[in-house]
């Protein structure tokens, strides 16, 4: 380009009516394709829960590639720029990747790599920045969490590549669930481990296809020695974590009530 | 930019609602008229129900372990003769035989009384060897109870054998009672519904460790055959790994769309409809020269005049033959009631399964439970789900008022009153319950 004036003045051809009612209509399309397979989505969860976790891992991808398809056919198709020009934009790109550093473009920049390279996916329970509860969308900046207190949170991806992710079910729909109770040692503890697993098996949403592990142990608090029982089970479905837990505490604590294990009056085994 | 806008949110909602069916405005003539059949209008036509599933007036009909109308099975059949034989020639081990409820799991045990009179046929004809004589008595049986320690389990198995069950349980009984069983003659023991020894209560997993330890240290003098759920038999591989102590198991699915002819055919045959040399050749078969009795004389043509009726029997009962029969049924008095013209050409009627759709997660839950145990009392039901025996009783109730589940009542007490899925509906439920992740595979 000879001088400014002329780079300007190819760059206002550029923009004509037609040409932004033509990406305006694409940018529509795209979006009413997008909120169809979303739809449909909805309607395959509402059908088959069991597969939900499969259908909305894709959501994102789908977006993505139909954003990025706009934005590939805006550039060429429609508007065609000089190749000048492109070289211009490209170096206006390489100034905003030199720019990364700074928070938006981070999270875009993370939210990609998490599309590519997925510490979890919708549906997962994660603890991300402190927040532990079930992802429930991923975009390209954000990570939208809805924890158990139905609370929803919006968390920068550039947090989830920056810190731990912890998942606590990887892509499945069942996720182990951790129960410790306390109990004196004067108690029978091979009774105790027994009651415990039982308890736990006749729990009705104790995943039974996986297994149900108690392990033993000892702790020493407020001036005495005591045992531990820890019960390690899964649960049929995530979002029912919470239920499970109270659930297992009913019936295990009621099962170590009728086995007299709290009662002052212990018996040692004998 | 972000999709969820209200807008479009208030647009789905609204399709859905266009689309969805208006089922809580729709009445049996209106699914009539569509050519639909509830799930409601399905579990009224259960047999119980005809005696307001009092648990007093529940009287079959005919035997509950019949041979008769036997269609199908013959590799089970082999296997089972294999295992029989096995058994004599001093190789005997438990046998299991799973199936999904209400693909006949019953109706194949109880051929098999049939199937050792065969054998003893065989037998006989055979060169004598050093094998065991079949037994001569043979017994088929079913827990109504499960039991929920280990003095009932063994209480419940020396009923079996007549034996007088111990006063107390000691730490001799188990062997006591495996001795008692041992000293008598060699029996064939059927178990029917495993599944009903499992209850998700404290005290069954003991129970079910003495019952496996007794029938694992008897199996060679006597021959075990077990049958058992489908899915609660997959429960127990998980939790008790049952498959290690069973060698044989034999596996029973719904019928084909052939075997499913064959047993329709039969009915229709009962009803006069068609001839009954029907059921003497395949569908596909060319006509024979026999003459028909019956006045619907469309036999000669060779090809059955309900075929077409039979494939979509098929496709909408998936093989589940009390479904399968009572559609049948349903689909030719419906178009008696219309219509008495033409009658090889009626639409069999199609499932009406929203009653299913509308289930909460709660229902769902209640409804696996009682799928796998086989059915549930309402205390057993409140017990299993922590919950007050009101609540379980208006949570069953409700269900059993969209004909899910079938009600037998207790005249004595409420908490008594035992609920079980509706035979004709096990394959749709199950299924549904599959999707929703309520049963597994």
């Amino acid at each position: 380009m000879d001088n400014s004036r002329e780079a300007l003045k190819a760059f206002l051809d550029i923009i004509s009516f037609d040409r932004i009612l033509s990406i305006l209509l694409l940018c529509l399309f795209a979006w009413l394709f997008l909120v169809l397979v979303q739809f449909c989505l909805n309607q395959l969860n509402n059908k088959l829960p069991k597969y939900r976790l499969i259908w909305n891992r894709s959501y994102p991808f789908v977006r993505l590639f139909v954003w990025l398809g706009v934005i590939i056919y805006s550039i060429i198709g429609i508007i065609d720029p000089h190749e000048n020009l492109i070289l211009a934009v490209v170096g206006s790109i390489s100034i905003v990747v030199g720019l990364a550093t700074q928070e938006p473009a981070k999270n875009l920049i993370a939210g990609f790599i998490i599309m590519l390279n997925p510490p979890y996916r919708v549906g997962d329970m994660v603890t991300l920045a402190g927040h532990y509860g079930e992802v429930i969308k991923l975009e390209w900046s954000v990570t939208w969490l809805r924890t158990f207190d139905d609370n929803t949170v919006m968390v920068p991806n550039a947090e989830a590549l920056k810190t731990a992710v912890s998942n606590a079910n990887s892509g499945a729909l069942d996720e182990m669930v951790v129960v410790k109770f306390t109990l004196p040692m004067s108690v029978d503890h091979n009774k105790a481990i027994a009651l415990a697993r039982e308890a736990t098996q006749c729990s009705p949403y104790t995943f039974l296809n996986k297994p149900i592990i108690v392990n033993l142990g000892n702790d020493y608090s407020f001036g005495q020695y005591q045992q531990t029982i820890i019960v390690k089970a899964y649960v049929m479905d995530v979002r029912l974590e919470k239920k499970f837990v109270s659930d297992i505490n009913i019936r295990v604590l009621s099962a170590f009530k009728n086995a007299h294990f709290y009662d002052e009056q212990q018996t040692p085994p004998t | 930019m972000d999709i969820n806008l209200r807008l479009f949110s208030r647009f789905g909602h609204w399709a859905s609602n266009l689309l969805a069916p208006k089922r809580s405005l729709k009445s049996e003539s209106d699914d009539a008229q569509q050519g639909l059949i509830s799930l409601k209008t399905i579990a009224n036509q259960y047999p119980l129900q005809i005696g307001q599933g009092q648990l007093t007036e529940a009287v079959p009909t005919r035997p509950f372990y019949s041979s008769d109308r036997f269609v199908g099975r013959e590799q089970q059949l082999n296997q089972m003769t294999e295992v029989i034989n096995l058994w004599r020639n001093h190789h005997g081990e438990i046998s299991a035989i799973v199936a999904p409820a209400g693909a006949g799991l019953s109706a194949f045990l109880g051929y098999m009384p049939t199937l050792l009179q065969q054998i003893q046929d065989n037998t006989e004809h055979a060169v004598p060897t050093n094998a065991k004589a079949l037994p001569n008595t043979w017994l088929i049986m079913s827990f109504y109870q499960a039991p929920l320690s280990a003095f009932a389990a063994i209480t419940n198995l020396c009923h079996c054998f007549n034996i007088a069950p111990p006063k107390r349980i000691s730490d001799s009984s188990i062997t006591d009672t495996i001795y008692a069983i041992n000293q008598q003659a060699p029996q064939l023991i059927i178990i029917d519904d495993l599944h009903k020894l499992m209850l998700r209560m404290m005290g069954n997993y003991q129970a079910l460790v003495t019952f496996a330890t007794i029938i694992m240290e008897t199996r060679k003098h006597h021959c075990w055959i077990l049958g058992c759920e489908k899915y609660a038999w997959q429960r127990l591989s998980a939790q008790y790994q049952i498959t290690h102590f069973i060698k044989h198991i034999i596996n029973i699915d719904y019928f084909n769309a052939q075997e499913l002819a064959n047993i329709q055919t039969q009915q229709l045959v009962e009803l006069g409809l068609i001839s009954a040399d029907y059921l003497k050749q395949k569908p596909a078969e060319k006509p024979n020269n026999h003459k028909s009795d019956t006045p619907d004389d469309t036999s000669e043509t060779g090809v059955n005049p309900y075929d077409e009726q039979l494939k979509q029997l098929h496709t909408i009962s998936q093989g589940h033959p009390k479904l399968a029969a009572l559609l049948l049924q349903h689909s030719l008095k419906h178009q008696v009631e219309t219509t008495s013209d033409n009658k090889h050409k009626i639409d069999i009627c199609k499932i009406n399964s929203s009653a299913l759709q509308q289930c909460q997660d709660n229902d769902l839950f209640s409804l696996a439970e009682i799928y796998v145990h086989g059915g549930l009392k309402v205390e057993q039901h409140a017990h299993i789900f922590a919950q007050s025996i009101e609540q379980s009783s208006l949570q069953l109730a409700y269900l059993a008022r969209h004909g899910l589940i079938i009600a037998q009542y207790s005249q004595q007490d409420f908490a008594q009153h035992f609920y079980f899925i509706t035979p004709t509906l096990t394959k749709i439920i199950a299924s549904h319950l599959v999707n929703n992740n309520k049963l597994f595979n």
